[in-house]
Order: structure tokens, then C-alpha cells, then sequence
């Protein structure tokens, strides 16, 4: 063996089916609003990218750390609260008020991380389901602050930085696709970083990695402050993105949506998360007509996907490519077609 | 000469059953330390004490003069205790290669060693002499639950020292392993040692233990019943009745099943260890 | 001091309804390791069954009914989701319980609609002691919980397919050894657990009336329950029960009643911080 190759961590590397995609996916997203006007759809796109962003930090903590976080909507709703108190009752601008955000967000998952973390598989899920039900009831009931459940407005779009204003659809929309791709970078460089290592250990082998040295308990505490203050960030363009708030960001349903969401796309990857926001947002757009069938439908998606297919929607893509380029080569190269390690040997 | 771990009247009960019982040791730097008794006599429990999955009831341990006792186990390692396990324990669905890197970067401290890159200071160079000392220099980019068990085994050897290990607790490192693999894992125990890491040592292969170890401390049910170099230990009467009861030598029919050393060892026995 | 009277009645009352479908999830949590959260919403369907056939056939046959309507569900859902999942990470069973909620959920409200369904009770009429009126069909409710709580811990402590439950409940693995058909066990707790769960959910109907919401704060609540109690004892699971439907029935008179899902839920994290194992639990083991 000549040369080793860098880990594999973080995004596919060479030209596999990973690069492809991802790129025309980002391409697609910079053109969207060249060829779809500034519509309904457009704005639809745009919900699709503040789920993502609220996706790829979900995944932070429930791919890369392992933590089920159900109670996880808590932190998008936060940051909505926040800066759509700060913009309605202090009149701060966006772009004062989103840092804001972000650091309430922080210190809400480090408490959630010291009360929660020391529990148990099971017992984690309920107390972080509880603790986002406790953040509900608290702003419904809070009304000098929150507005109650009348609710809260208007939140303004941010101010335009020098001569680009972002009042326009598809200003807005571009900005929401800047934050998305720097959501993505970050939660990109934490998988690249030694903490993504660690978190690897202990997904794959708990009990060796502590004997390795791996304080599993700070390291999932970190990337749940992480996460849920990216969270808080998605959450401050809900809110600007939103107009209105009510206290329905911060149903309990929402974290719950937002998993199965992730495991339908499939976590682990940001492709599956944006294939997870576009399907959370476009299913009860497409099921219009009886608003009682979406859930119904999610349920039985998500129930499917568990059971046939537990890397995700995008993970049976992926494997389905893999496959179709092992055949290729195995067809052109006969025998010398050689399956890389870590690859799955036929399609089930 | 330094002390790299001292027990001191260490107890751990399971309900009734007293597992390890006031159990009292010390192991000097550099030396080659082992642990033999019958099956139930507490020695994996010990090993569980000192590494942290398994906490005291009472007694002390110390790490090179600290008190680690209290010490969650990951903080036992960072402080340069590594251990293997009985059935070999590693990232099973990762390549060879990254094993080892998370086990470096496991050890690495400050924000750097968070933050940081797990390649940053990890060199092809590096990467590749490592593999090569392990004799596994064409396996890096394979999964580490498809080598053979002496492969894992050596893997779990290179990654205890790629974490910074001082002191190596080694659980059963030859089962499973055939008789020549036996003799290689031997040369590569001392070569650790060689390296100023003290070593711990369970194992029910024998002869491997007289031939290994500098000291052998024995036991049954959960106390010491006596320490010494292997001659030391060979001769002991109330070793030989612990393994073979009061029968003579000969005859011995139990094997490392049911707790007496290998039937194929007894030779050993009789003429005291080679080395 | 007769509002007080009252509340406690109540208290005891809702504690009662969260204190069996704590029992379900003692034993399929326990025995299983399933976090079966899509009981309430299975309680919910055995509502639906006693706002059904409660008329045609009286009240306690559509309750018996109930049962032996969501024990089959309880069948179906282990075969089809639960067993399947049997090796796979926590976290998805427990997202695939939430699947199944959203199912149950959505098919009630696609087949009954949103409105809540009024359900006659087993006895109609008060009970007054000293100015405080207790529905009769109240104090059925804490009677035949109670009975159930007997009956289960007779079954568990006394006979011998008790011994099994309990025996599958410690090891899994161990059972096995010993020759315990794990799978069949599992799949008789799971139907003893969910026809418990219809029949909380007949149970509560006449007094919460049967609508496709009603399973949330009941297995919210049931959760909360088996975290403060600490895993171990339907006990414990019972008198947990009691305690977070008094602090909510008390809290929403005394304190205020936006928060009173609020008050369980900040004991839960008082016992959290405090006691990480329970009120009546063994050690938790830590991550």
C-alpha cells in the first residue's frame, strides 16, 4: 500500500455519488429562484431551507452523538421566541438580536445537557420530551412577554447590508441559503474535528472508548450546546421568516417531526436532511386535501423506512449507487472490481 | 524502583458473594505482573476495579501515587491506564486505520485535542511505521471486525499504547489464539514492556504465564492467596492444591475449562517453569 | 377545606388512569425494554371502542371489548414494528412508537373527526360525603384499577407465568438459557400491557369524552410516572401515580391552571436532579 487515504469521515470524498448530488443540489438551490419566480414555491423552498438548517443540527446530536433528541423543537422555538420578542418588544434589528438567540439556545442545551445527560437511553428521551413541553407551557403562559397564544408580531426581515436589501423574495431566499451552507460548514468541520472522531468511538463502541480515554458524557454535552445553539440560529430565521409567531413553534410535536423527518431523509448526511425538510414541508403541501392524512402518512413513512431501510431514504439511494458502479466497473474490468472497505456487498 | 500501581485492602462485594476480598498489591514499573486462580476467583473483577468499569466499596488505588479509585474510567485512562478485554473489544465497523486514529486522538487534550484534526499531527509516516510494528502494515484500510482474532488482538495492543497507556491490564490476551500465535503475542507483551510500559497480566494458559510474567500473584475467591516469581509459585504447596486439590500430578483431567491449568501444561508443573 | 376534599378526589382519581397506564408500561418498558409511547394513543382507540358499542351492548361489555380490541392491536403492532426491531438502536424504537402515534392519531381523526365524543359512564349519579360530590363512575375507576394492581401483582408474585414475566424482565439472555421462549413471553406482556391500555382508555372516556388528542397527556404523564417512581415495581409505578395526579389536580386549583401539566413535570426534574433513580427505584445504570 503506497498511500493511505485521509479518513472518510465528513463528506464523501472523490467523485462518488455524494459529491454529485450535493453539488447539484447546491446548484439547483442557487437557481431556484431564477426559474421559480418569487411565489408560492419559492417560499415554500425557503421553509425547506430553515428545516434544513434546524436537520443538520438536529443531526448533531441525534446521528453524531447518539442523543434521541425528541424535545429538540425546544431550541428552534427558542430562538424564534427570542428574536421575535427582541424585534417586537425592544425593537432590536435582526442582526442584533440573532446572536441573542444563539446564546440563549447555548445555555438552554447546557442545562438540558447537566439535567439530562447523566440518564440513560430511555430516561434521556423522556426528560428532554418534558423539558420542551415545560418551554411550551411556560411562553403560552407568559403573556406580557410571548403574547400568549394570540401571539406575536410582526417580526421584520433583517436589515439589508450595505447596498443588498433582502425585502425582496428571492433577496431573502439567497440569504436563507448563505446561513444553510454555513450551518452545514460548521456542523461539517465539527465531524472533521476530533470531536467528530470521539463521537465516532462512541457510537460505535461505548465501553472502549471510555476505556480509550473518551469522556462520553462532556463530549455529547458539547455537541448538544453546539447543536442546539445552531438550532437557535435556524430558529432566528424562522422567526423573521414567519412574520407571526404563536406558541405552535414550540408544540412538542415539532422535535418529534423533525426526527422523523431526519430518519426518512437519512441521517448521518446532509443530503438526507435536506431530502427529510423537503419532505416534511412538502407532504402536507401535497396532502392538502385531507390534513388529517399527513400525519397518517408520516407515520406510516417513517414506520416503512425504519423497518426497510434504517440508513434513510438517501442511505438506499446511496447503496443503490454504489451498487450500480460496482456492476459497471465489475463489467468493464472484469474481476479486478474490488468493494472498498466499509462498502455493502449487494442491495437487500 | 517506582510504583505504578498500589492496591491497598481493595473489597468489592456482589450481594453476598465477596468477589474481590481485601485484596492488597504492588506492581513496579516495567515489570510484567501475573494474575492466576480458578474461574470465579475474582480476577477479572480486580482488572475492573483498577480500570474503573466496576467501582470499590472500600480500599485504595493508586496510579503511580494518585488516587484514581474514585475516578470515572476515562479519566484512568487520560492518566495512562489502558486494559484490553476478555472477549477483544474494538470499533468493529471502522478500518484498522481509523481504530488507531481514534485511539490517538482520544488521549489528545486542550482545545486543539477537541477542535482540532484528527490527521493534523497523525503522519502517513507515522501511520505507516505503527502498522508495520503490529504486523499489520497491509490491513490499515481494512474493517476491524473482518481480521482474524490475533489481528484484533495486536490491534487492541497498538491502540492501548496509541492512547498513551502506562499501565496495560491484559484480560486473557490468548484466548482463542493456536499455539504459535501464543509465542508471537509472548514476544510482543515483552516488547511492550521493553518500551517502560508495566504490564498486568490474566491469562489460563500457563505455561504462557511461567514463561511471561516476573511475578504471579494467585488467588481464590476473591483473596490473595500468595505472590512470587513463577519458581516461587510453581513450588508452592498451597498453589498445587488449589489447582490440582490433593491429588498428585498425575492424573490431572481438569483443564482450562473447568478452572485447572491445560492438561497439556502439567509438564510445566512438574519441572517448573523454562525460563 | 370541601374544594380541597375535592381536589384530592380528583387527584386520586386521575392518578388512578395514569397510574394503569404506568403499570402497562412497567411491564412492556420493564419485560421488553419497548417505550411502547404509543399506549395513550391506544387508550385513545379504546375509548373510541366504548363510544362505539357502549350503547348496543352496555357499558362493560364495550369495556371488555376495548380490551380484547387493542390486546389484538397490541399483537399486530409487535409483530409488525416491535419485532422486527428487536436488535435495533433504542432511539429507533422509540421514534417508531411515535410513528405508530401518528397513525393511531390520524386514523381516529380521519374515521371520528376532531370533536370530542360524549360516552355515558358505568353508573350515573354522585356519591356526596360532606358536601363533596364524587361521580359514582369515578369511584369505579379507582376500584378497578385497584383490582388490576392486585390481580397483576398476585400474577407476578405467585404463579408461575409471573416467575417467567420476572425472569425475562432480569435477563433476557438468562431466560434464554433456561429454556424461556423469550419471544412468546414478549408477545403476551405486550398484549396483557396494551389490553390494559384500552382499558384505561374505556375507563376514562366517560369522563374525558373520547377524542383523537386525548392518548398525548396520558402517556406523557405515564412516562413522567415510571421516571419518578424508578423502574422496578408496578408499586411504586401506582403510588407515583397517585402522587403526580394530586399534584395536578391541586396545582390547577391552588396555583394556576395554564401550568398544569407543568407542576408533574417539574417534580419529575426536582427527582431527577435529586434522586437520578427514581423515588422507588434501584441505580439507573449511567451512560
Amino acid at each position: 500500500m503506497s498511500d493511505l487515504p485521509p479518513a472518510r469521515n465528513g463528506l464523501a470524498s472523490g467523485w462518488g455519488p455524494g459529491r454529485i448530488a450535493s453539488l447539484a443540489v447546491l446548484l439547483a438551490a442557487i437557481l431556484a429562484p431564477v426559474v421559480l419566480g418569487s411565489g408560492y414555491q419559492l417560499d415554500l423552498l425557503s421553509l425547506v431551507l430553515i428545516n434544513a438548517m434546524f436537520l443538520f443540527a438536529l443531526d448533531l446530536a441525534y446521528g453524531q452523538a447518539g442523543l434521541a433528541a425528541v424535545g429538540h423543537g425546544a431550541f428552534l422555538g427558542i430562538g424564534t421566541y427570542v428574536v421575535g420578542i427582541l424585534a417586537v418588544k425592544a425593537g432590536w434589528p435582526f442582526w442584533a438580536a440573532m446572536p441573542i438567540a444563539i446564546l440563549v439556545c447555548a445555555a438552554a442545551g447546557l442545562l438540558m445537557g447537566l439535567i439530562t445527560l447523566r440518564l440513560a437511553g430511555h430516561y434521556f428521551v423522556i426528560a428532554s420530551l418534558a423539558l420542551a413541553i415545560a418551554v411550551g407551557l411556560v411562553v403560552s403562559a407568559w403573556q406580557d412577554l410571548t403574547g400568549g397564544a394570540l401571539g406575536l408580531g410582526l417580526v421584520p426581515r433583517p436589515a439589508g447590508v450595505g447596498p443588498v436589501s433582502f425585502e425582496a423574495p428571492s433577496a431573502f431566499y439567497w440569504l436563507l441559503l448563505a446561513a444553510t451552507l454555513l450551518v452545514m460548514l460548521v456542523c461539517w468541520s465539527l465531524r472533521r474535528s476530533n470531536v467528530g472522531t470521539r463521537l465516532r468511538s462512541i457510537r460505535e463502541n461505548p465501553r472502549l472508548a471510555s476505556a480509550l480515554g473518551v469522556n462520553i458524557v462532556l463530549t455529547r454535552l458539547l455537541v448538544l450546546v453546539i447543536s442546539a445553539a445552531l438550532a437557535g440560529f435556524a430558529g432566528a430565521f424562522q422567526s423573521t421568516y414567519l412574520g407571526f409567531i404563536t406558541p405552535s413553534v414550540l408544540a412538542s410535536n415539532v422535535g418529534f417531526y423533525a426526527l422523523m423527518a431526519l430518519i426518512i431523509g437519512g441521517q448521518r448526511s446532509f443530503v438526507g436532511a435536506v431530502i427529510g425538510a423537503a419532505f416534511f414541508v412538502l407532504v402536507p403541501v401535497l396532502l392538502q386535501f385531507s390534513s388529517a392524512l399527513s400525519p397518517v402518512f408520516f407515520g406510516l413513512a417513517l414506520v416503512v423506512v425504519i423497518l426497510l431501510a434504517p440508513d434513510g431514504v438517501w442511505g438506499r439511494l446511496r447503496a443503490l449507487g454504489r451498487w450500480v458502479a460496482t456492476r459497471t466497473r465489475a463489467a468493464r474490468g472484469g474481476s479486478s472490481a474490488r468493494l472498498e472497505p466499509g462498502q455493502e456487498r449487494s442491495l437487500p | 524502583m517506582t510504583e505504578a500501581l498500589t492496591l491497598r485492602d481493595v473489597d468489592r462485594r456482589f450481594g453476598g458473594l465477596k468477589a474481590v476480598d481485601s485484596v492488597s498489591m504492588t506492581v513496579s514499573e516495567g515489570e510484567i505482573f501475573g494474575i492466576i486462580g480458578p474461574n470465579g476467583a475474582g480476577k477479572t473483577t480486580l482488572f475492573n476495579l483498577i480500570s474503573g468499569n466496576v467501582s470499590t466499596m472500600s480500599g485504595a488505588i493508586e496510579l503511580y501515587g494518585r488516587r484514581i479509585e474514585r475516578m470515572p474510567v476515562h479519566r484512568r485512562a487520560r492518566l495512562g491506564l489502558g486494559r484490553t478485554f476478555q472477549t477483544s473489544q474494538l470499533f468493529a465497523g471502522v478500518t484498522v486505520h481509523e481504530n488507531l486514529e481514534i485511539a490517538e486522538v482520544s488521549s489528545r487534550r486542550g482545545v486543539g485535542g477537541w477542535l482540532g484534526s484528527p490527521t493534523a499531527r497523525r503522519t502517513v509516516e507515522a501511520e505507516r511505521v505503527d502498522l508495520e510494528a503490529w504486523d499489520l502494515a497491509d490491513k490499515g484500510e481494512r474493517l476491524a471486525g473482518e481480521l482474524t482474532l490475533f489481528e484484533q488482538q495486536r490491534l487492541a495492543l497498538a491502540m492501548t499504547l496509541a492512547a498513551g497507556a502506562r499501565v496495560l491490564l491484559l484480560d486473557e490476551p490468548s484466548g482463542g489464539l493456536v499455539e504459535s500465535e501464543v509465542h508471537q503475542l509472548m514476544e510482543l507483551i515483552r516488547g511492550i514492556r521493553d518500551r517502560g510500559v508495566t504490564v498486568l497480566v490474566i491469562d489460563h494458559k500457563m505455561r504462557l504465564m511461567m514463561q511471561l510474567c516476573d511475578r504471579i500473584m494467585v488467588m481464590a475467591l476473591g483473596a490473595v492467596i500468595t505472590t512470587g516469581d513463577p519458581t516461587e509459585i510453581a513450588a508452592d504447596a498451597r498453589v498445587r492444591e488449589l489447582y490440582f486439590g490433593r491429588a498428585p500430578v498425575r492424573g490431572v483431567e481438569r483443564n482450562e475449562r473447568t478452572g485447572g491449568p491445560d492438561p497439556a501444561d502439567a509438564h510445566t508443573w512438574r519441572a517448573g517453569p523454562t525460563s | 377545606m370541601e374544594l380541597l376534599a375535592q381536589q384530592m378526589a380528583n387527584g386520586i382519581v386521575l392518578g388512578s388512569i395514569y397510574g394503569l397506564l404506568a403499570i402497562c408500561l412497567v411491564l412492556i418498558f420493564g419485560v421488553l425494554d419497548i417505550p411502547q409511547f404509543a399506549l395513550g394513543a391506544m387508550a385513545m382507540l379504546g375509548g373510541y371502542v366504548v363510544f362505539l358499542l357502549g350503547p348496543i351492548v352496555g357499558y362493560w361489555v364495550s369495556l371488555l371489548a376495548a380490551m380484547v380490541a387493542i390486546g389484538a392491536l397490541g399483537a399486530v403492532v409487535q409483530r409488525l414494528v416491535f419485532a422486527p426491531l428487536r436488535k435495533a438502536a433504542d432511539v429507533t424504537v422509540f421514534v417508531a412508537a411515535f410513528g405508530l402515534v401518528l397513525i393511531f392519531q390520524g386514523l381516529a381523526l380521519v374515521i371520528f373527526g376532531p370533536d370530542p365524543r360524549q360516552v355515558p359512564p358505568s353508573i350515573s349519579g354522585s356519591l356526596v360525603i360532606g358536601g363533596v360530590h364524587i361521580a359514582y363512575h369515578r369511584l369505579v375507576i379507582v376500584g378497578v384499577v385497584l383490582a388490576v394492581f392486585l390481580a397483576l401483582q398476585w400474577v407476578l408474585r405467585s404463579t408461575r407465568a409471573g416467575r417467567v414475566i420476572r425472569a425475562v424482565g432480569q435477563s433476557t439472555t438468562g431466560a434464554q438459557v433456561v429454556g424461556i421462549p423469550t419471544g412468546r413471553v414478549a408477545f403476551a406482556v405486550m398484549i396483557l400491557g396494551s389490553a390494559l391500555a384500552g382499558l384505561a382508555g374505556g375507563l376514562l372516556a366517560p369522563i374525558s369524552q373520547a377524542m383523537p388528542l386525548a392518548g398525548d397527556s396520558l402517556t406523557i404523564n405515564a412516562f413522567i410516572v415510571i421516571i419518578l417512581a424508578g423502574m422496578g415495581s408496578i408499586g411504586g409505578a401506582l403510588v407515583a401515580a397517585y402522587i403526580v395526579g394530586l399534584v395536578e389536580s391541586l396545582g390547577a386549583t391552588y396555583l394556576s391552571q395554564d401550568f398544569s401539566q407543568l407542576y408533574s413535570i417539574l417534580l419529575m426534574l426536582i427527582v431527577l436532579l435529586v434522586k437520578p433513580s427514581g423515588l422507588f427505584g434501584k441505580k439507573v445504570s449511567r451512560v
